[in-house]
């Protein structure tokens, strides 16, 4: 086996806490310490940038991070947990962030179970800590449908198109109603008409 | 040992999930088992049973439990596309060569502590493709959960230096009537199915979870369209169950 480090880089679009994730996972392999400015550089944004303070102040609360201040100086990271290459879903006080668990475990449970009803992926998405209730079952596999992930309807049951399968992340529902797909990084239902 | 594998019902009466049912609760504490094993065991275990008595049921619940990685294996898989097809589960933009691949797979799987799964294992079994999980295995140390049907423990056992790597083997059990019972529970929310209906469904469907599911959905079907609150065995008069055997020749 070689000794060479690995890369872990991921897949198709990423959303700016990945982008920052994966920089700070490169900087800080070996407890190499790092600041802001190197994380800036490497991302081509201003080291002041809000987004990127946000989620350090997140990832410092949720124990991720170790961070030494002193007065007029740069502060120091020393990156403590890796937990791979998923940037941690954190919350400003460092909790963990529990929006989209549910739709998670619909999304992984449709490619296990492949023929379903929206009563079997309720049934079976639910975990001890996250229930997933019916309706919510029903209205995403509704959008699963229009957006050609699923196959069939709420009478005759769903089919899982495998060939369709994007990547880990779940298609998200937005407030328009719209059906928008993580793994792509594009709203794939509707289609945009405009090029 | 398949005493004490029978769960006892009575505690977890109210849970809305499939963790009551028998042969969820093998597939989970078989992970749950591999994932806390003490670090000089070897971290590898496997579920098997005949196709239809839940096993993927079983998948889905344990995968959702521990955020697992799932991979259903193909029989044209090569090793490649074994390692592109976790690759893409995990999200990680796969590398060129094999080996580096490889890596890549170990590297994540060590560092993020979710465990792997491998469902229908047995179509690689035959192949070197099996070496790949091996290798995965020494790199990341994590515990994987196969899932194939009855004769992947003597098709594994070809493999000596694999087959050394296993904690342990579980096999599936066909549902039983506690399991009926929960299944009524979380399926038939409106109508109450009597005793005797509930044991005549498991018989019929000769334990196949599926098929039960289907039955369940049936009568509560024809309960509701005979208006009906509960349901036994003679108000479902002559409606057929669904046993998955082919109709009979009729004659005349």
């Amino acid at each position: 086996m070689s000794n060479k480090p690995v890369d872990l880089t991921s897949a198709g679009d990423k959303n700016d806490r990945q982008a920052v994730w994966e920089v700070i996972r490169a900087l800080g392999k070996n407890g190499t310490k790092f600041t802001l400015k190197d994380i800036g550089k490497k991302m081509q944004w201003a080291a002041q940038d809000n987004r990127l303070f946000t989620y350090l102040r997140c990832l410092e609360k949720g124990g991720y991070l170790e961070v030494v201040k002193k007065p007029y100086q740069e502060n120091i990271y020393t990156l403590l947990i890796d937990k791979g290459i998923d940037a941690p879903r954190l919350k400003y006080d460092g909790t963990k962030v529990t929006q989209g668990i549910g739709r998670e475990q619909m999304w992984r449970t449709m490619r296990i179970l492949k023929t379903f009803s929206a009563k079997d992926l309720s049934v079976s998405a639910s975990s001890d800590d996250h229930t997933v209730k019916l309706a919510e079952a029903k209205d995403y596999c509704h959008h699963l449908r229009k957006a050609g992930y699923l196959k069939g309807g709420p009478k005759e049951g769903y089919v899982f198109l495998v060939s369709r399968y994007t990547g880990p992340r779940p298609p998200k529902i937005q407030r328009t109603k719209s059906v928008f797909d993580p793994n792509l990084g594009k709203v794939v239902w509707p289609e945009a008409h405009h090029e | 040992m398949q005493n004490n594998t029978v769960v006892n019902m009575d505690d977890i009466q109210t849970t809305s999930t499939t963790a009551p049912l028998k042969n969820v609760a093998l597939c989970n504490r078989l992970l749950e088992t591999a994932i806390n094993r003490p670090s000089h065991l070897p971290g590898m275990v496997c579920f098997y049973g005949p196709p239809g008595w839940g096993k993927s049921f079983a998948a889905a619940y344990t995968a959702n439990k521990h955020r697992a990685y799932y991979i259903e294996c193909k029989s044209t898989w090569t090793r490649k596309a074994i390692l592109m097809a976790i690759l893409k589960e995990m999200g990680v933009k796969p590398a060129t060569a094999i080996y580096e691949m490889t890596d890549q797979v170990s590297e994540q799987l060590a560092t993020s502590g979710r465990p792997l799964i491998v469902d229908e294992m047995d179509h690689i079994v035959d192949k070197r493709a099996v070496e790949i999980i091996r290798d995965i295995y020494e790199g990341s140390n994590a515990a994987i959960l196969m899932i194939g049907e009855e004769s992947i423990e003597t098709k594994l056992r070809k493999w000596e230096r694999f087959h050394s790597r296993m904690l342990l083997w579980q096999p599936a059990q066909p549902a039983d009537i506690n399991d009926a019972k929960h299944l009524a529970r979380l399926y038939c929310k409106d109508v109450k199915i009597a005793d005797d209906l509930l044991q005549f469904i498991q018989q019929q469907s000769n334990g196949v979870v599926r098929r039960i599911c289907v039955n369940l959905n049936l009568v509560e079907q024809t309960a509701i369209n005979k208006g009906l609150d509960t349901i036994n065995k003679q108000s479902l008069g002559d409606a057929q169950l669904y046993t998955g055997s082919a109709p009979a020749r009729r004659v005349g």
